[in-house]
């Protein structure tokens, strides 16, 4: 358990918190033996599938009965095993809307429950399906598109949000570029906000291949997702003009804090593919503009140890370093080792294998 | 237990949790300096702590523990494990764990629920599997069923679901690897299909995500990289660049204070002490961080009065955090008199996996 501030020893060996604690314990076990026992059963009744909801919100996280749910909604509501598509919308709407009205009273008590969330989209794949875009399913999508909003603005780095949101956006076919422009908002809106950089280097790479995301077919689904592509094959899809404005954003962002992580992990990532481009010109100008950036940030800082980094991986990039760069690389590192003491180990072994 | 649960009164922090029964070994000698610390590792309060949690009167009478029932499982196997590293076995009723444990088989699945009724899933198969390692008590399942059941989640791009529900994640692919593993089972599957998926989750910052797109967490990140180094040790499939990127993110997770964070910009935990540190033992990069720093921020989380590890100084130790806390003092190789040697793939003491892959 995270942040529960703890109890003296004295508190909790005492008779009234242990026997609060007993009491508190007898009830969640009536709870849960209730709805472990209509499970086993697979019996579904109305009251008993209130209880489960009970529990779903008091510990969103008990997995079994989220499931016990998903099968009271087909056991009661299509018995028959008939093709969703052919069950009358207004079932279909009404059945989904009451799972995800459960679903977003446990997200309320915790905003990082997988089965709260997983639950969501098993509803939406199995209920809703590809109708989502006509009356009346299409009220469904709206509303799942303002509740990730909703948590992603209580919490920008809930990885569940986000991981919610590429999942709608692939649901609808949303256009990678609606997403760059997405990520783009939320780094300006917080600079420091890693999860929106990753956002970015995850929708880049679609936006240099082609396509909506997702729309079934495996290849435009696969570019859409891989990120992987972004380490290696699809880097070469990225070309050297949008690196360069990708290298202003991260500089943006590096000059306002330095100290601060998040763009500085993008802009390793834009350095990499930069090194990657076959042009030796182009991958000439990357590396330029990432040698100029960080020598910026550091006549402001001279100590900022993200841009120290940045610095001498730039000058160390295997292909195009000269002696005198490398020479420099060497000595960024010893001085690295100094000022981020804690790190000193991976420092020293850079600069043994430049 | 408690883990990475928001139970029921409980204050919501920003942390992320990762509920996965396992963790990854490939020990490395350490590194830093070692630095004298008062105290050290409360082992003799640690073993009544963790004794304790697990009896089943506790887990009746107590809130927090009653409220875990549905990763009880999990529990169980951090705090076998946990009292395995201290060598302080001897303060379970192993029978009886044993017994329950294979009464929480499914005798149509054959999967493992997380207590008795409770529906099987991946994550409580890989735990089940992992307390019958470390007690060497195999036979008391049906273990051709639970390599069935495991072996059945794979999916046709070699990703794994959690269950017959169909949630996919990199930690299923690492439940599933790992228990394959331990099972000799390893057969049972397309592992290069598992592979594939698994690079397929790799993100620009040289970490890994649940999903292909979704965002690194140290956490998740172990469960790659863990994954891959069961399969190859030596991490072929990894090119050197990717290793760099990763192992530069990893080390990037030691805050000021020592301990770890789980993703840039949070705060420090005790469970990455786990995460980060076997993730960089499978990468052979433990010298990246200062280890003496993160024993100290660990042993500072320790509850010197009732026993067990919390996520941070002065917070309510857990039996998760308390289990993370130990496997990660043990990967540092700085407390060998009191602390056995933990793998840093499979998350079990050494002697353990030495024993089974040996056989
Ligand atoms: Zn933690």
């Amino acid at each position: 358990m995270h942040g529960r501030r703890r109890v003296s020893a004295s508190l909790a060996s005492s008779p009234e918190f242990l026997e609060q604690s007993a009491a508190k314990a007898k009830s969640y076990r009536a709870l849960l033996g209730a709805v472990l026992q209509a499970s086993a059963a697979k019996s579904y009744l109305d009251k008993q599938i209130a209880l489960s909801a009970k529990l779903c919100e008091l510990n969103p996280e008990a997995a079994t009965s989220w499931n016990y749910r998903k099968r009271a909604t087909l056991a009661n509501h299509n018995s028959e095993n008939t093709p969703i598509g052919e069950l009358p919308a207004d079932l279909r709407v009404s059945v989904a809307e009451a799972e995800l009205t459960v679903s977003e009273a446990a997200l309320k008590r915790n905003p990082k429950s997988y089965c709260a969330w997983y639950h969501r989209r098993w509803v939406l794949d199995t209920w809703i399906g590809k109708d989502f875009a006509v009356k009346p399913f299409d009220a469904v999508l709206e509303r799942e598109c303002t509740l990730t909003e909703q948590f992603l603005s209580l919490d920008p780095r809930n990885f569940h949000g986000w991981g919610y949101r590429r999942y709608l956006a692939e649901f609808v076919g949303e256009t990678p570029e609606t997403e760059l422009a997405f990520s783009r908002r939320l780094i300006e809106r917080d600079l420091s906000n890693y999860s929106a950089w990753h956002h970015r280097s995850a929708v880049l790479p679609a936006c240099h291949g082609s396509a909506a995301i997702g729309g079934g077919d495996a290849e435009s689904e696969s570019r859409w997702r891989g990120t992987m592509g972004a380490m290696s094959a699809a880097a070469t899809h990225i070309p050297a003009d949008t690196l360069l404005e990708e290298q202003d954003l991260w500089f943006q962002a590096a000059v306002t804090e330095p100290a601060d992580q998040a763009a500085w992990v993008y802009a390793r990532w834009v350095s990499g593919l930069g090194s990657r481009l076959e042009d030796p010109e182009a991958r000439a100008r990357v590396r330029e503009k990432d040698v100029k950036q960080a020598r910026e940030v550091l006549a402001l800082e001279p100590d900022a140890t993200w841009a120290l980094v940045h610095l001498a991986n730039a000058l160390a990039a295997p292909l195009d370093a000269s002696e005198a760069d490398r020479e420099e690389a060497r000595r960024l590192y010893a001085q690295l080792a100094e000022v981020d003491v804690d790190r000193s180990g991976m420092y020293e072994e850079w600069a043994r294998t430049l | 237990m408690a883990s990475h649960q928001h139970l029921p009164n409980v204050v919501v922090d920003d942390d992320d949790d990762l509920v996965l029964a396992a963790a990854g070994g490939i020990r490395g000698g350490l590194m830093g300096s070692s630095q004298q610390l008062g105290g050290g590792l409360l082992v003799d309060l640690h073993a009544s702590y963790l004794a304790t949690s697990a009896s089943v009167e506790a887990s009746t009478t107590v809130f927090e523990l009653a409220a875990a029932s549905h990763l009880r499982m999990s529990g169980a196997y951090w705090g076998l494990c946990a009292l395995s590293l201290i060598r302080k076995t001897n303060a379970m009723d192993i029978n009886a764990l044993v017994e329950w444990v294979a009464s929480c088989q499914h005798s149509d699945s054959g999967g493992f629920g997380a207590d008795t009724n409770h529906d099987a899933h991946i994550l409580y198969t890989l735990s089940a599997v992992q307390i019958l390692a470390i007690v060497d008590r195999m036979d008391a399942i049906d273990v051709k069923a639970a390599a069935d059941y495991v072996a059945a989640r794979q999916c046709a791009d070699g990703s794994f679901t959690g269950d017959e529900w169909g949630e996919r994640d990199t930690r299923f692919s690492y439940c599933a690897v790992s228990c394959l593993a331990l099972l000799g089972r390893l057969d049972a599957i397309d592992v290069d299909a598992a592979t594939t998926h698994v690079m397929s989750c790799m993100n620009f910052d040289g970490g890994f995500g649940c999903v292909p797109g979704g965002e690194s967490h140290a956490g998740q990140v172990f469960t790659g990289v863990g994954a891959l180094s069961i399969i190859d040790p030596q991490l072929r499939m990894l090119s050197e660049a990717q290793k760099r990127t990763m192992a530069a993110w990893l080390a990037e997770r030691q805050t000021s204070k020592g301990g770890f964070n789980g993703r840039p910009e949070k705060l420090p935990d005790v469970c990455y002490s786990w995460w980060v540190l076997s993730a960089l033992a499978c990468l052979g990069k433990l010298h990246y961080i200062d280890g003496s720093k993160l024993r100290a921020f660990v042993l500072g989380c320790q509850n010197d009065e009732r026993g067990g590890i919390s996520d941070r100084p002065d917070d309510e130790a857990d039996v998760y955090h308390t289990f993370f806390g130990i496997a990660g003092l043990s990967l540092l190789g700085l407390d060998t008199d009191v602390v056995d040697a933990v793998d840093a793939r499979f998350a079990l003491p050494e002697k353990v996996v030495e024993r089974i892959l040996l056989r």
